[in-house]
């Protein structure tokens, strides 16, 4: 299975975006960053449907928080 | 295959590897242990002086070959770091204070328990609540940095680990001069090299493929439910508590146990200190090393700082032992826990005002 995720610089940086796409009303989910992703294992993910991604890097960019990947397809653990 | 098979397979090399190489002839709940290893193997570097604790374990030689070879074959050796290496040094002295307290790293903790300790359970607690702690300065906003992959002539030292890990293994396997080996004590009990290093290779390619990481479970399951690394340790302790009763090797209670005191306020602390340093770290120290062999120098680093740390320990008489832990030591985990607070709180970043999205 394959997911939409956006990662962060922080943990905290995921917390405060996961905040503002609810206040959006867009679907989000905190996992730990996909193994696939990233050899190291610091930090979160937000996972997001396909569809909203874009909606959702742009009210992340507007918010100023700072994303490392801006919506990559990967493959779920 | 699936990750349900991977977190058995993983689960069951750890569990069954750990208590076989006890069998073989490691010290009593010494399978693995990411820190006790590494003492040891500071020790046959003569990093520090105590004559009963001087082996170049190849168990921890085998994680690294394996989590190398892992890297490499799949094309995720990618040699990167430049995030707060010097942190990360003291980071990594600080979880091996803690743990030589204890005496054991949280694999240990988990492998001593499943042989009957119950000062494991002690100890996890503490580890749990070092975790909890790290955590609130993740959520204020803690970050070490960026890592960025190394494109200079920096990236030859991610291939340090693994030449050290080749030149040790020679080493060991010619009873080299410029290694010390204890003559007593747990230092002189030790599995056939080869069998070690077996068991070390099996454990490091699993654990690399996994991400293993107990500091990192208990972090994701606080932070979002996610328990894929918690399962793997599961399985561990159940097939480790098998493969101890199976042998006779379960005893239950907390004196008499193998290289352990019951000093729970010390046994609480140690392994407290060593989750605030690990969750503040990004990983434990059977993590730092498998990530150290991918490439990683912040996580070289950190190794180094736990070899510095066994030094330090030993030196200056920090450590704890059967007969349990000195004033030095008591003082020396508060001011670790002080130290790595003070760390957690002022690594954290100025964070741009939140304007709330409409």
């Amino acid at each position: 299975m394959e997911i939409h995720v956006i990662t962060f610089q922080s943990v905290a940086q995921a917390f405060r975006a996961e905040k503002i796409l609810k206040n959006q009303d867009i679907a989000v989910k905190l996992i730990p960053i996909p193994r696939s992703l990233s050899g190291c294992c610091e930090g979160l993910a937000a996972k997001i449907a396909e569809p909203d991604i874009t909606a959702a890097v742009e009210a992340l960019s507007k918010s100023g928080v700072e994303m490392i990947q801006r919506g990559v397809r990967v493959r779920a653990d | 295959m699936s990750s349900i098979c991977w977190i058995l397979l993983t689960g069951l090399v750890f569990g069954l590897g750990a208590v076989l190489l006890v069998k073989f002839g490691n010290p009593g709940n010494y399978g693995y242990c990411a820190a006790c290893q590494l003492r040891d193997i500071a020790g046959a570097l003569g990093i520090h002086q105590v004559a009963t604790l001087q082996y170049a374990r190849p168990e921890i030689m085998g994680w690294i070959i394996g989590a190398f070879s892992l890297a490499t074959v799949r094309g995720e050796f990618r040699p990167r770091g430049g995030s707060n290496p010097i942190i990360r040094f003291l980071l990594g002295m600080m979880m091996m204070l803690g743990a030589l307290v204890f005496l054991g790293c949280p694999l240990r903790a988990l492998l001593r328990l499943s042989a009957g300790d119950l000062n494991g359970i002690t100890a996890l607690f503490g580890f749990a609540g070092g975790i909890g702690a790290g955590i609130w300065f993740l959520q204020s906003g803690y970050n070490l940095g960026r890592s960025r992959v190394h494109d200079n002539s920096v990236r030859y030292l991610g291939y340090l680990p693994v030449i050290g890990a080749i030149v040790l293994l020679i080493g060991v396997a010619m009873q080299a001069p410029f290694l010390q080996f204890s003559l007593k004590g747990p230092g002189s009990q030790h599995a056939p090299w080869l069998i070690s290093l077996v068991a070390g290779l099996a454990a490091g390619v699993l654990a690399a493929k996994t991400r293993m990481c107990l500091s990192g479970g208990v972090r994701d399951y606080l932070l979002v439910r996610d328990t894929y690394l918690l399962k793997i340790y599961g399985v561990m302790f159940v097939a480790a508590l098998a493969a101890n009763v199976y042998f006779g090797l379960f005893k239950i209670g907390f004196s008499n146990q193998p290289l352990a005191h019951s000093m729970h306020i010390w046994n609480f602390l140690g392994l407290f200190l060593v989750g605030l340093a690990a969750t503040l770290a990004g990983g434990c120290p059977l993590r730092q090393l498998i990530l150290s062999a991918e490439g990683n120098t912040d996580a070289l680093v950190c190794v180094l700082g736990m070899l510095a740390g066994a030094g330090l320990a030993h030196g200056l008489n920090l450590a704890g032992s059967g007969a349990g832990v000195g004033a030095a030591g008591q003082i020396a985990v508060l001011v670790g826990i002080g130290l790595t607070a003070a760390i957690g709180f002022l690594f954290r970043e100025k964070m741009v005002a939140l304007k709330e999205a409409i």
